[in-house]
C-alpha cells in the first residue's frame, strides 16, 4: 500500500500535523451512532474502518476514517442504502495484532449492523481477515501481503494489487521500453521484499539482463561506492525504488562520478512529489526530470465525475486544504470506491446482509454485457431502479477481480512533463504483469 | 573580629579568618558554626575523629562545595563563596584530597600547570624555586605522575601548589593512604619546606598525632563543631582528647 | 584494485566530515562530562540554516562561517541554559543523558515543524571530479577533506601549544585541580561548548552539502556514526575520534564496494566491536585514562 510506505518515516510529525484533522473528523460525528432508523424496514449500515487509530500509525486511521466518511456522506446524500443511513465506525487495530484481535472481535460482537469492513491492515491481516470472514462480513482491504495472492476467503476483496505485482510491473515496463540491460537498486525504506522479488523474477522471466542488483541502506550520507559499482555495470537504465531522499542523493552522486552521464530512472509513483522533482531538477537538470524519469504506479483512471464528487464530499467534511493535499493520495480513493461498490451491491441484492450481497460486489465491479457504466452512487441507484445492470467506474477506475478476489494489476507510467503536472506515457497490461510473474 | 589573641602573640598578620561557617552538600549541612583563624607563618591543624567534617570545612573554604552561612576573610577582605580559582589568584593554595596531581602529565608538566597563571619567564623562575626547595623532585621531572609512589605524588602536588607562591596553603589529608612512616616524612617535609618558603598552612589530617607534633596550633572538630582550640602541644597533652581520637596509642606511635 | 582505491578515497571523504563532528562531540564530553545526544540535532539545525543561506545566494564558505558561529552560540546557550544548571543541582550522569535525549528530540521536531518533514536538496555544483593516486573525488570533497585536516591541525596546536589548550586539558583531567591552578574552568567549559558547537555547525553543513538531499533526521542518523567514532577512539580523546572516524568511513565504503551495501554498516560496526574487544577503552586510551584530552 502506497500510503503506508510514503508516510512511515515521519510518523511522529504526521501525528502532530494530523491531530487537528482527527479532531475535525471527530467533530463531524463520524463515529458509530446507533440510530435505529425507525421508518419502515430501513436499517442503517455500519462500515467498520479497521485501521490504527492510536499509536504511532494513528495518522493512517485518520486518513481511512476520512475516506469512509466521504463515502457515507455521498451515500446518504442519495438517500442512503435501501433508505438506511450509512455510518463509519472506527475499529482500532493499533497496527498490532495483539490489539487488533480483541478489538475486531469486540466490534463484531457489539456493533449493530456491522455489514462492511474496510481497512489497511497489512500488519494485522492475519488476525483480522479470519475474524470478519467467519462473521460473514465482506472486507474491502488494501493490504499488500503476497500471502493473499491466492486467497480463498469468500468475503475478502483486495482492491489494490500487491507489491509483487508492482515489482513485476517495473520489469514489464522495462521490456516494453525495449531496454535489455538494467541495474536494479532498492533501498530498505520504500521497497518491500515482495516488490524486490517481483522485479527480479520479472526481469528474468522477460529476458531482460540485470547488470547489477544492489540493496542499499536508506538515507545514507554517501553512496559513492555503490554508485561506482552501478556505473561500471553499464546499465541502459536504472530501476530504483527508495524514498525520495535516497534517490536524490544516489542520483546526484551518480552524476558527480559519471561525468554527468546518467541513465534514465524507472521508479514508482511514490516519488511523484514536488519535493522530489524539484530536488532532482536542481541537481540533474529539468531535462532529465522531464524526459528521463518514469514513474510507475497502479492504474488510476481518475474519472472526473467520480473524483469531483469525492473531493466535494471531502470539502464538505474537512477544510479545503486538507481535503486536497492528503486525501486524494492513491489508496484513499480506492477505499472510497470500494465502499460505493459495496453500497451498490447491497442495493442490487436488496439486502445489507453480507452473505446476501457479497456476490453482487463482483457484478457491480465487472458489469458485464449491457451494463450501464456509472461513476456515482446516485447514478448507480437510478440505473438499478430502472432495472438495468451496472458497472461502477469510480475515482480509481473499475475493479477487475480475479478468482482470488484480488484486483488484477494494470499499471500506468507517468512522466513529469512540467513543474506542475504529470502525464501518462505508457500503460502496463495485467497480461504482461502476469507473464513477468511467470 | 573575634577576640582570641592568646594564641597568636608570636604570629604575624592574620591571613585567614573564618566565622561561623556552615557548609555541606546539596541541602545537607555537615558542619556548622565553625570559626578559625590562621596567621602569617603558622601551621594550623584541623583534626578530629572520622566523619567529624574536617574535609568539609576545607572544601567550604576552598569554594568547591556549598556554604550555607558564615563569613570567610582573607587578608581582611571578604572572600566568602568565592570560587576556588579566584581564591588561588588571591594567594591561597589548595591541595585536594585524593586526586591531587594530573596523572597523565609528567612532573614537569604538573608543575607548569601549577604556574598556569604566570608568564613564561616567571613560570621558569617559580619552577627553579620549587626545585631548589624540594630537590627530590628533580630526578623525576620527566616521569608521569601516575608512575610515582604515593609519597612522591604528594611532593608533586605540593610543588604544583607552590608554583604560585601562595601566602596560605590548604591541605586536605595529604597522607591519606600512606604508611605511618611515610606520613611522618611527608608532613615533616611539608612543614619544613613551607616554613622556609614563608607559607602558612591549614592542614586537615586524620592522623592527628603526627599533625599535632608538627603544627603550631590546632582545632579539634567533633560532629561538625569545634570542640577545642589550642596550641598543638596542649591538645597532645590533653588526656581526654587522646581518648576521643588518638586512640591511646601514643606509645606505639612514638616508637615509629 | 582501482575500485579499492576509489572506495578508500570515498571513505576518506566521508570520514573527514565525520571526524569534524566526532572530535567536537568527544571534546565536549571530555571537558564537560556531558554526553550530549542533542549534538546530532544541532547538526541538523546547522544543515538547515546553511541550506537556507545558500539558497539565498550566499557563498558556501561564507555560509559555513555564519553557520558555525550560530551553532556555536546555540551550543553554548544549551549548556549554560540547561546542562550547567542540572549539573549544579547534582543531576546524576543518567539524568543528564536523559535530559540531552529530550533536548535532542525537541530540537529535531522543532526543525521538522519549522522546515517541514520533507527532504530538501542542495543545488551545489560539487565541482569537477578529480582523479589522483587512484582516488576519484569531487572538488568539494577535496575541499572538505582539506577543511577537516586544517581543523584537526588547528585543534592539535590549540591543545598542545597554547595556554587555553593547557587549560582545556587540565579541566578535562580534573576540574577541581584545574581550579586549584587558578584556571577559570567555567569559562573553559563555555569556550569548549562554543568551539565544539562550531565544529558541529561546520560538520552539519559539510555533511548536508555532500549528501545533497536531507531532512530533519539528518543529525540523529549521523549521531550514531559520531558516537561510534568516539567510542572507537576512546571517549574524550580527540585524536582517537579522528582515527575512529576514518576507520568507520573507509570500512563502510570498502564494504559497500565489495559486499551487500545493506551490510556495510554491519561490517563497519563489526570492525568497531572487534577493536573494542581488544582495546575496551578505545584505540588511543592507555589503561586508567579517564579522559584522552589529558594524556
Amino acid at each position: 500500500m502506497r500510503v503506508r510506505r510514503a508516510q512511515v518515516r515521519s510518523v511522529p510529525v504526521a501525528i502532530v500535523l494530523l491531530s487537528s484533522l482527527a479532531l475535525l473528523l471527530a467533530a463531524c460525528g463520524t463515529g458509530p451512532s446507533s440510530s435505529s432508523g425507525g421508518t419502515h424496514k430501513a436499517t442503517p449500515v455500519t462500515v467498520g474502518v479497521v485501521a490504527p487509530f492510536t499509536g504511532n500509525q494513528a495518522f493512517i486511521g485518520t486518513f481511512f476514517g476520512a475516506a469512509c466518511s466521504a463515502a457515507a456522506y455521498v451515500v446518504d446524500q442519495a438517500g442512503g442504502v435501501l433508505g438506511g443511513k450509512m455510518t463509519c465506525a472506527h475499529v482500532d487495530n493499533t497496527g498490532d495484532p495483539a490489539d487488533a484481535e480483541p478489538n475486531v472481535a469486540r466490534a463484531i460482537a457489539t456493533l449493530s449492523n456491522f455489514d462492511l469492513a474496510v481497512g489497511l491492515d497489512s500488519a494485522t491481516a492475519a488476525v483480522t481477515v479470519p475474524l470478519v470472514e467467519n462473521a460473514h462480513i465482506p472486507l474491502v482491504t488494501l493490504n499488500g501481503l503476497s500471502q493473499y495472492d491466492n486467497n480463498t476467503n469468500q468475503y475478502f476483496w483486495r482492491v489494490e494489487p500487491d507489491d509483487t505485482n508492482q515489482g513485476a510491473a517495473l520489469a514489464a515496463y522495462t521490456l516494453q521500453r525495449g531496454l535489455h540491460n538494467v541495474a536494479v537498486v532498492f533501498a530498505n525504506l520504500g521497497s518491500s521484499e515482495s516488490e524486490v522479488s517481483g522485479t527480479i523474477t520479472g526481469l528474468k522471466n522477460l529476458g531482460v539482463h540485470t547488470t547489477i542488483t544492489l540493496n542499499i541502506p536508506s538515507d545514507a550520507t554517501s553512496y559513492a561506492s555503490e554508485v561506482t559499482r552501478v556505473i561500471s555495470s553499464h546499465p541502459q537504465a536504472i530501476i530504483m525504488d527508495g524514498d525520495p531522499q535516497t534517490e536524490t542523493t544516489f542520483f546526484t552522486q551518480y552524476k558527480q562520478l559519471s561525468n554527468g552521464h546518467v541513465p534514465p530512472l524507472i521508479t514508482t509513483t511514490d516519488l511523484l512529489s514536488t519535493s522530489f522533482t524539484s530536488a532532482m531538477t536542481k541537481n540533474l537538470g529539468a531535462s532529465f526530470v522531464q524526459h528521463d524519469i518514469a514513474f510507475l504506479g497502479y492504474y488510476f483512471s481518475n474519472n472526473a465525475t467520480a473524483m469531483s464528487q469525492y473531493k466535494n464530499a471531502l470539502e464538505k467534511l474537512l477544510p479545503k486544504k486538507e481535503a486536497e493535499t492528503d486525501l486524494t493520495l492513491s489508496g484513499l480513493p480506492t477505499e472510497y470506491d470500494g465502499i460505493i461498490v459495496a453500497a451498490l451491491a447491497m442495493t442490487m441484492a436488496h439486502s445489507t446482509n453480507g452473505p446476501t450481497y457479497n456476490a453482487d460486489i463482483l457484478k457491480v465491479s465487472e458489469g458485464g454485457p449491457g451494463a450501464v457504466v456509472v461513476h456515482t452512487y446516485a447514478a448507480g441507484l437510478a440505473a438499478l431502479k430502472a432495472g438495468k445492470s451496472i458497472q461502477y467506474v469510480g475515482v480509481d477506475g473499475a475493479f477487475h477481480f480475479n478468482a482470488s478476489h484480488n484486483v488484477s494489476g494494470q499499471f500506468q507510467v507517468f512522466d513529469q512533463t512540467s513543474s506542475s503536472g504529470s502525464s501518462t506515457i505508457a500503460t502496463v497490461t495485467p497480461a504482461l504483469v502476469t507473464q513477468a510473474l511467470g | 573580629m573575634a577576640d582570641e589573641g592568646c594564641h597568636d602573640d608570636m604570629a604575624g598578620e592574620v591571613l585567614l579568618e573564618v566565622q561561623s561557617l556552615s557548609a555541606g552538600y546539596g541541602n545537607v549541612e555537615i558542619v556548622s558554626g565553625v570559626s578559625l583563624k590562621v596567621s602569617e607563618g603558622e601551621m594550623v591543624a584541623l583534626v578530629g575523629p572520622n566523619g567529624a567534617g574536617k574535609s568539609t570545612v576545607l572544601r567550604g573554604l576552598a569554594g568547591v562545595i556549598r556554604v550555607f552561612d558564615g563569613t570567610v576573610k582573607f587578608l581582611g577582605k571578604e572572600v566568602t563563596r568565592h570560587p576556588l580559582e579566584s581564591l588561588v589568584r588571591q594567594g591561597i593554595g589548595y591541595i585536594p584530597q585524593g586526586d591531587d596531581t594530573f596523572p597523565h602529565l609528567t612532573v614537569k608538566e604538573n608543575l607548569e600547570m601549577g604556574g598556569y597563571l604566570l608568564a613564561t619567564n616567571e613560570r621558569r623562575q617559580a619552577m627553579s624555586h620549587v626545585l631548589d626547595r624540594w630537590p627530590q623532585l628533580v630526578p623525576m621531572l620527566k616521569r608521569r605522575a601516575s608512575t610515582l609512589s604515593g609519597g612522591q605524588q604528594k611532593m608533586v602536588a605540593l610543588g604544583r601548589a607552590m608554583m604560585l607562591r601562595p601566602r596560605l596553603i590548604m591541605l586536605d589529608e595529604p597522607t591519606a593512604g600512606l604508611s605511618d612512616e611515610l606520613t611522618r616524612m611527608v608532613i615533616t617535609d611539608i612543614a619544613l619546606g613551607l616554613a622556609r618558603a614563608g607559607t602558612s598552612v591549614l592542614l586537615v589530617e586524620q592522623k592527628a598525632r603526627v599533625a599535632l607534633e608538627t603544627a603550631d596550633r590546632a582545632y579539634v572538630l567533633v560532629n561538625g563543631r569545634v570542640a577545642m582550640d589550642a596550641p598543638a602541644t596542649e591538645i597532645l597533652a590533653d588526656e581526654s582528647m587522646a581518648e576521643v581520637f588518638l586512640g591511646g596509642r601514643s606509645g606505639a606511635e612514638r616508637a615509629g | 584494485m582501482s575500485g579499492l582505491m576509489e572506495a578508500i578515497g570515498f571513505g576518506l571523504a566521508s570520514g573527514a566530515v565525520l571526524s569534524i563532528g566526532s572530535v567536537g562531540l568527544t571534546v565536549q564530553f571530555g571537558v564537560s562530562g556531558v554526553f550530549n545526544l542533542a549534538y546530532g540535532s544541532l547538526l541538523t539545525v546547522s544543515a538547515f540554516i546553511g541550506y537556507w543561506l545558500v539558497e539565498q545566494g550566499l557563498n558556501l564558505w561564507v555560509a559555513m562561517v555564519v553557520v558555525s558561529v550560530a551553532t556555536g552560540v546555540l551550543s553554548l546557550m544549551l549548556n549554560r541554559g540547561i546542562y550547567v544548571p542540572l549539573q549544579r543541582r547534582g543531576a546524576s550522569p543518567l539524568t543528564l543523558i536523559v535530559a540531552t535525549l529530550y533536548v535532542a528530540t525537541f530540537i529535531q521536531y522543532l526543525v521538522a515543524l519549522i522546515a517541514g518533514d520533507q527532504q530538501v536538496s542542495f543545488a551545489l555544483q560539487a565541482g569537477s571530479e578529480r582523479s589522483f593516486i587512484g582516488f576519484r573525488l569531487t572538488t568539494l570533497q577535496i575541499e572538505f577533506i582539506a577543511l577537516a585536516v586544517a581543523l584537526m591541525l588547528a585543534f592539535h596546536l590549540l591543545l598542545t601549544a597554547t595556554k587555553l589548550g593547557r587549560a582545556l586539558r587540565a579541566t578535562a583531567g580534573n576540574r577541581t585541580l584545574a581550579r586549584a591552578c587558578g584556571i577559570r574552568t567555567a569559562r573553559v567549559v563555555d569556550f569548549t561548548w562554543l568551539v565544539t558547537g562550531m565544529m558541529c555547525g561546520a560538520a552539519g553543513l559539510a555533511l548536508a552539502a555532500t549528501t545533497v538531499a536531507f531532512d530533519f533526521n539528518l543529525g540523529s542518523l549521523f549521531l550514531f556514526y559520531m558516537v561510534a567514532a568516539l567510542l572507537l577512539g576512546g571517549a574524550g580523546h580527540p585524536y582517537g575520534a579522528m582515527l575512529g572516524a576514518i576507520v568507520i568511513g573507509v570500512s563502510s565504503q570498502v564494504a559497500a564496494f565489495y559486499g551487500n551495501p545493506q551490510l556495510s554498516d554491519v561490517v563497519a560496526f563489526g570492525i568497531m566491536v572487534v577493536i573494542l574487544l581488544v582495546r575496551p577503552r578505545g584505540i588511543f586510551s592507555h589503561s586508567g585514562a579517564t579522559s584522552g584530552l589529558e594524556a
